[in-house]
């Protein structure tokens, strides 16, 4: 009706604000759940929630990096083959080419220094981190929880 | 009798009313350009964002991962190149069977000038090798035109093109000088040693000096008895490497120079043809007309050639039109062919249009107009004057809050004067709109330091944004294709927040120019560092603003 009542006396539709400054606009859930994530130091606990299913997000952290892998969803998103990495250290799995859920420690054990791998893996694992580097956007780094990993 | 006449009255006003609520939410839905869920996500945003920072924002037609516009992206073998002025001109040759350009109200033939600026080309490289041609002639006249046109054609031999805002009172770096008149020669007082030679650009304002000095040329005389030319021959070397060359240096009124590559060129072509939407694309039948005022005198030299190299390339038309400080009318000036216009967001002749006075009956349609337009549709019942009915689109160009502080590379001392430069608000915008009857489109420049707009607004965005928006912000709607941009806090405005999508400007991308000065270079590079450096972020000092919700830029007054 305020179509019709501006067509007939000359006034016109005002638009929403879209900046935010008057405070008109109240954010919602959806509106937070979109904001973009701050990069920075992430928990193995804090990371976990990133695989794809409680989040549509999907990080994966390789060797300390984080790298936002969410435009790879068919390949690390759920269903996917390497779905298990989404939300974990997948420096391990990389490096021995290996998908199994062994190769993964859960967000409340120690975290993963890599010190028994050989050399051979060490340098395959060098190849996935260049290759997330120049694919992925990398977000952050995954240190250890004081009293969770430490 | 009277319930049953009551009962039908009522039956037939609740029928009205729902058919025309009916009516009206089905031919609103089915006649918008664009539907408000399209207008609300304009911008690609990227998912994460560093502290203190906003995310990146991008283009919507530019996703993320995706290569912004960086050229024409022509072939060569089983490769792809950015391409360069030199296939541009050539693209253009190939168009000009029937197309032209008008100067000082005088149409001349691209052929025509092809050949005048292949003559004076050559004439360029014999006399300077590979030094600079400086051009202190106004490009609205066949001269000046010419001289700019046959210094691009010679950057690809290395020389370079130096469009300047008057004729130089120090000594600098320059082989070849185009001047206007013989009034300026005679104002330069015995510098014209400086230069090996000198071009006077219109031989027929002022008198000639007695003795002509041997440096000393006409215009007229180099290009005499050249013919209509058609072709334009360019071949690129197989190392590509004429797209890395420098194609021309502006300087600004502060005395500071910035280069520009061949690449901001294309890639600023590029942006400006991806700028147009499905069904609406530039075509030959675009005719554009460059208005040129006192406002923009300093940077149209620079910031004209996207626009008019496009519908060149196009096998449009174009006119530069060159408006005095006491003239307001439009309508008499511009050529009626004109569907294209770029014209400055504060110029007077588009408050005198505002302005003229109107019968009842068109403040009707006026309003009218405007209402469909906020709601979407657009109309051009309303169109003032007879000169724009072949108008489409209306390109206003506004300047950054503060071009100098961006271009010296300087945190601005003085605080902003509000609404220093004359932007409009949205109702306005529609109110030009309705009665150019075409559509409208804001571009954002920061003309010393960026090649074409940094953002422009949508082709069909008609919203008129609330008055306490208005008020305090600018609307300058999503990043150019060529460009990414985020914001940045700045210990000089501590109120705006990265959390809220506010913050200092900063962009990265293919059209940005170089400073010329080793020592602005140097702040430059220091600045670059304070902001994230190596990651090739250049902060738009003092320009302070916010992303809306709706992905498009806005910039705090």
């Amino acid at each position: 009706m305020s179509f019709v009542k501006n067509f007939l006396f000359g006034g016109v539709k005002t638009s929403d604000d879209p900046t935010g400054l008057t405070g008109d606009v109240v954010d919602n859930q959806t509106e937070k759940a979109e904001e973009p994530i701050v990069e920075g130091k992430f928990f193995p606990r804090t990371l976990y929630k990133y695989n794809g299913h409680d989040d549509e997000k999907i990080f994966i952290a390789i060797k300390g990096k984080v790298f936002d892998c969410s435009q790879g969803r068919q390949f690390y998103g759920p269903s996917g083959p390497y779905s298990n990495f989404a939300g974990h250290d997948a420096s391990r799995g990389l490096a021995t080419n290996s998908f199994e859920l062994e190769t993964l420690r859960h967000w409340d054990q120690p975290m993963d220094d890599l010190s028994d791998l050989s050399g051979q893996d060490l340098e395959s694992l060098n190849g996935w981190l260049e290759h997330f580097q120049n694919k992925y956007p990398c977000i952050g780094e995954l240190v250890p929880e004081p009293g969770v990993n430490v | 009798m009277l319930y049953l006449s009551l009962k039908l009255a009522t039956s037939i006003l609740l029928v009205l009313v729902a058919s025309i609520w009916f009516g009206s939410k089905l031919v609103i839905n089915s006649r918008r350009d664009l539907h408000p869920i399209a207008l609300n996500g304009q911008a690609n945003v990227g998912p994460t964002r560093k502290e203190k920072e906003t995310a990146v924002y991008r283009n919507f037609t530019v996703p993320p991962g995706f290569p912004l516009s960086t050229g024409l992206g022509l072939s060569m073998g089983y490769k792809l190149r950015n391409g360069n002025f030199g296939d541009i001109w050539s693209n253009i040759m190939s168009l000009s069977a029937r197309n032209y350009v008008e100067l000082s109200g005088r149409e001349y033939s691209v052929k025509k000038i092809n050949a005048l600026a292949k003559c004076l080309s050559k004439f360029v490289i014999q006399q300077s090798g590979s030094g600079r041609l400086g051009i202190a002639a106004p490009i609205f006249e066949l001269p000046g035109f010419t001289v700019a046109i046959a210094g691009f054609m010679s950057s690809l031999s290395n020389v370079v093109p130096v469009f300047l805002t008057s004729v130089p009172r120090s000594k600098q770096e320059l082989d070849i000088l185009a001047i206007d008149s013989w009034t300026t020669f005679h104002q330069m007082n015995g510098s014209c040693e400086w230069y090996k030679i000198i071009i006077v650009c219109n031989e027929n304002t002022g008198q000639p000096p007695q003795t002509i000095p041997q440096n000393v040329v006409t215009w007229k005389d180099l290009v005499s008895d050249q013919a209509d030319d058609p072709v334009f021959e360019y071949a690129p070397p197989k190392d590509n490497c004429d797209d890395a060359k420098l194609l021309a240096i502006t300087s600004s009124p502060w005395n500071l120079n910035t280069s520009f590559s061949h690449m901001a060129l294309v890639s600023s072509v590029s942006a400006f043809i991806k700028s147009f939407p499905m069904d609406n694309e530039i075509s030959g039948k675009d005719h554009l007309t460059v208005v040129i005022e006192e406002a923009t005198k300093y940077y149209y030299p620079i910031q004209v050639w996207t626009k008019l190299l496009t519908t060149l390339l196009h096998g449009g038309s174009t006119s530069i039109l060159f408006i005095k400080p006491n003239e307001t009318d439009l309508q008499s000036r511009i050529n009626e062919k004109t569907s294209l216009l770029q014209i400055d967001s504060s110029s007077p002749l588009l408050d005198s249009i505002l302005q003229s006075p109107t019968t009842a009956f068109k403040k009707v349609k006026l309003g009218w107009a405007l209402s469909l337009l906020s709601e979407g549709i657009f109309t051009s019942s309303a169109l003032s004057h007879q000169a724009f009915q072949n108008m489409r689109c209306m390109f206003l160009s506004a300047t950054v809050g503060d071009t100098r502080a961006v271009t010296a590379m300087e945190i601005p001392s003085r605080k902003l004067q509000g609404n220093a430069k004359g932007s409009r608000s949205t109702l306005t915008l529609n109110k030009l709109r309705a009665l150019l009857g075409s559509r409208l489109i804001v571009e954002l420049y920061s003309p010393f330091v960026v090649m074409g707009p940094i953002a422009c607004t949508n082709f069909f965005d008609y919203r008129v944004l609330p008055e306490s928006v208005d008020s305090r912000l600018s609307h300058y709607g999503p990043i150019g294709t060529s460009l990414e941009a985020k914001l940045v806090e700045d210990e000089h405005k501590p109120e705006l927040q990265s959390s809220r999508r506010q913050g200092m400007l900063c962009i990265r991308g293919f059209t940005i120019g170089k400073p010329v000065e080793p020592e602005r270079l140097e702040r430059a590079i220091k600045i670059v560092e304070k902001f994230d450096g190596g990651e090739g972020w250049m902060p738009m000092l003092g320009v302070y603003g916010l992303f809306g919700k709706d992905g498009c830029f806005y910039e705090f007054k």
